[in-house]
């Protein structure tokens, strides 16, 4: 099976239509969104059954036991999160702690353990095609992680697929890099702007780094006056090897 | 001190128009901070075009094994809870994922471990006219700017005046780190399906981190607005409407500040400056 992942850099430059039009136009038997931040793809999808939820575990989150703690104040002194404060004895702050562990390996008290903690939901959906999706949890991080298995999800429930499209999330932090892994050609959908262009050519940075391959296209409806005048289309028609 | 005012600028969906609302509403005011906190895709420098008064990298700590010291017995390995580390005839550290806990460098039993800098991005700090901007960018290939967005939060702590932050998209903890201090929140929504559903998600964000807000409703035009049914329905108040207008459209994707341009619907933004003053007050 080939991965083809849609990305942009910037946001709103069209992903997830693209990803739909491909999906229909193609016939696509296995997709995903990879946007575990803001997920949109489902809201066009056509499935007839509810999908299949399941939890997604993030990172185990520290947590204090205030019977056992003896307020040394160790943990928060090491906390490089800045995770832990104190109002009526110490407290672990879930959504800035990262689940290092620290603060249970420098307890005295043993007063710190690690709790699994919900951080988000996959969605599954399953008929005569496979659709992988999945929401993060309010203001949590891990997104990354998150886009693993939202990939592997769809891996799982499929077979014999000759493609699958994958839409992808703006940035080109951690979800992205997550993302790219095991893709096949990165589509760059851009938008006629300078934020476009500058954010389009970070995004090619990135390839550098990560993907093996990608296929700029040039923007889907390109009004083309509103190209800024010192822009020429060679930015957008960056030609290379698939 | 004068009054400090942060107004934050965001929408989970991207695209809807974050930049063009928070630089307009800086240039506006004229006397204001623009800050970018999103430093995977800044965008707002390409508007405000500003002198660099200064810059400063951000780096993060990542671990430096001696080799002469290690003893080989992985301690550092099983404890790297982001499996940053692996062992093959000595320590290999993967710096990409590594989250700067500083856990190997405690549990290392001989101190074979200490922490080096690691540059991450940088944090720039201009002028354009008379509004300062902040910004911040990531270098390609990192996984989080998050500690680049705390260095930029920290500047403008205790700044004068009033301060608009252009949010990265999404809702995740890069969006929550940023509102963390937030005055007051502007949701910049569009009317599509896309746009009212990642309006519920921002909603749902704010509510929970307990913030004062208000919508603006994005390239209006006469037919169904999605967003907007989301707010009636569930009593937001919207700040401002900003019509689908291709003169405005131009200007934007030119890189040009409306408010700095004869733009005819400059109204608009001054408009939403003095409601948004209102509203925070």
């Amino acid at each position: 099976m080939k991965q083809l992942l849609i990305l942009s850099g910037k946001g709103g430059t069209g992903k997830t239509t693209i990803a739909g039009a491909f999906i229909k136009l193609y016939n696509a038997r296995a997709y995903a969104d990879c946007d575990v931040d803001a997920p949109n793809l489902h809201l066009i999808s056509k499935h007839k059954n509810l999908p299949k939820k399941k939890d997604y575990y993030g990172l185990p989150k520290a947590n204090i036991d205030l019977d056992l703690c003896i307020e040394c104040g160790l943990c928060q002194a090491n906390c490089r999160f800045g995770a832990i404060d104190y109002q009526d004895g110490y407290f672990v702050d879930t959504n800035a702690c990262e689940g290092c562990g620290v603060c249970e390996f420098i307890c005295p008290a043993s007063a710190v353990s690690l709790k699994e903690t919900v951080a988000g939901e996959l969605f599954l959906y399953k008929d005569d095609s496979v659709f992988s999706t999945a929401k993060l949890k309010m203001g949590s991080g891990t997104s990354g992680k998150l886009v693993a298995e939202v990939k592997k999800q769809l891996l799982e429930n499929t077979k014999k697929v000759e493609i699958a499209i994958i839409d992808g999330s703006p940035g080109i932090g951690c979800p992205v890099i997550a993302s790219l892994s095991g893709a096949d050609i990165a589509l760059i959908v851009a938008e006629p702007s300078v934020s476009g262009i500058s954010d389009m050519e970070r995004i090619i940075k990135i390839k550098s780094v990560m993907a093996e391959a990608m296929l700029p296209i040039p923007p889907v409806m390109p009004p083309t006056r509103l190209f800024p005048k010192s822009t020429t289309f060679s930015i957008i028609f960056f030609s290379n090897s698939i | 001190m004068g009054i400090n005012k942060k107004i934050v600028v965001l929408s989970g969906k991207g695209g809807t128009g974050k930049t063009l609302i928070s630089v307009n509403l800086a240039a506006a005011d004229g006397n204001s901070y623009y800050v970018d906190c999103d430093v995977e895709e800044p965008n707002g420098h390409l508007y405000f075009k500003p002198q660099i008064l200064e810059e400063k990298t951000v780096s993060v700590l990542i671990p430096e094994v001696n080799n002469d010291l290690c003893t080989g017995c992985k301690e550092c390995v099983d404890f790297c809870k982001f499996n940053a580390l692996a062992f093959g005839k000595k320590v290999i550290l993967f710096k990409e994922i590594c989250h700067s806990c500083g856990g190997c460098a405690l549990v290392c039993p001989v101190n074979a471990i200490t922490e080096i800098e690691k540059t991450i991005g940088l944090i720039n700090i201009g002028i354009s006219e008379n509004v300062r901007t902040v910004g911040g960018i990531m270098n390609t290939g990192e996984a989080s700017g998050i500690p680049i967005i705390k260095n930029i939060l920290e500047y403008i702590k205790d700044k004068s005046g009033y301060i608009f932050i252009d949010c990265p998209p999404g809702s995740a903890c890069i969006v929550m780190e940023t509102i963390k201090d937030a005055d007051y929140c502007i949701l910049v929504a569009e009317p599509t399906i896309f746009g009212a559903h990642n309006l519920e998600m921002v909603h749902q964000l704010v509510e929970l981190c307990n913030k004062p807000y208000g919508v603006v409703l994005n390239k209006c035009t006469d037919g169904p607005n999605p967003s907007e049914d989301f707010c009636k329905e569930k009593n937001i108040e919207i700040i401002g409407r900003i019509p689908f207008d291709s003169e405005l459209g131009e200007l934007n994707s030119n890189g040009k500040i409306a408010v700095r341009e004869n733009y005819k619907n400059n109204e608009l933004f001054y408009s939403l400056l003095n409601k948004v003053k209102e509203v925070s007050r």
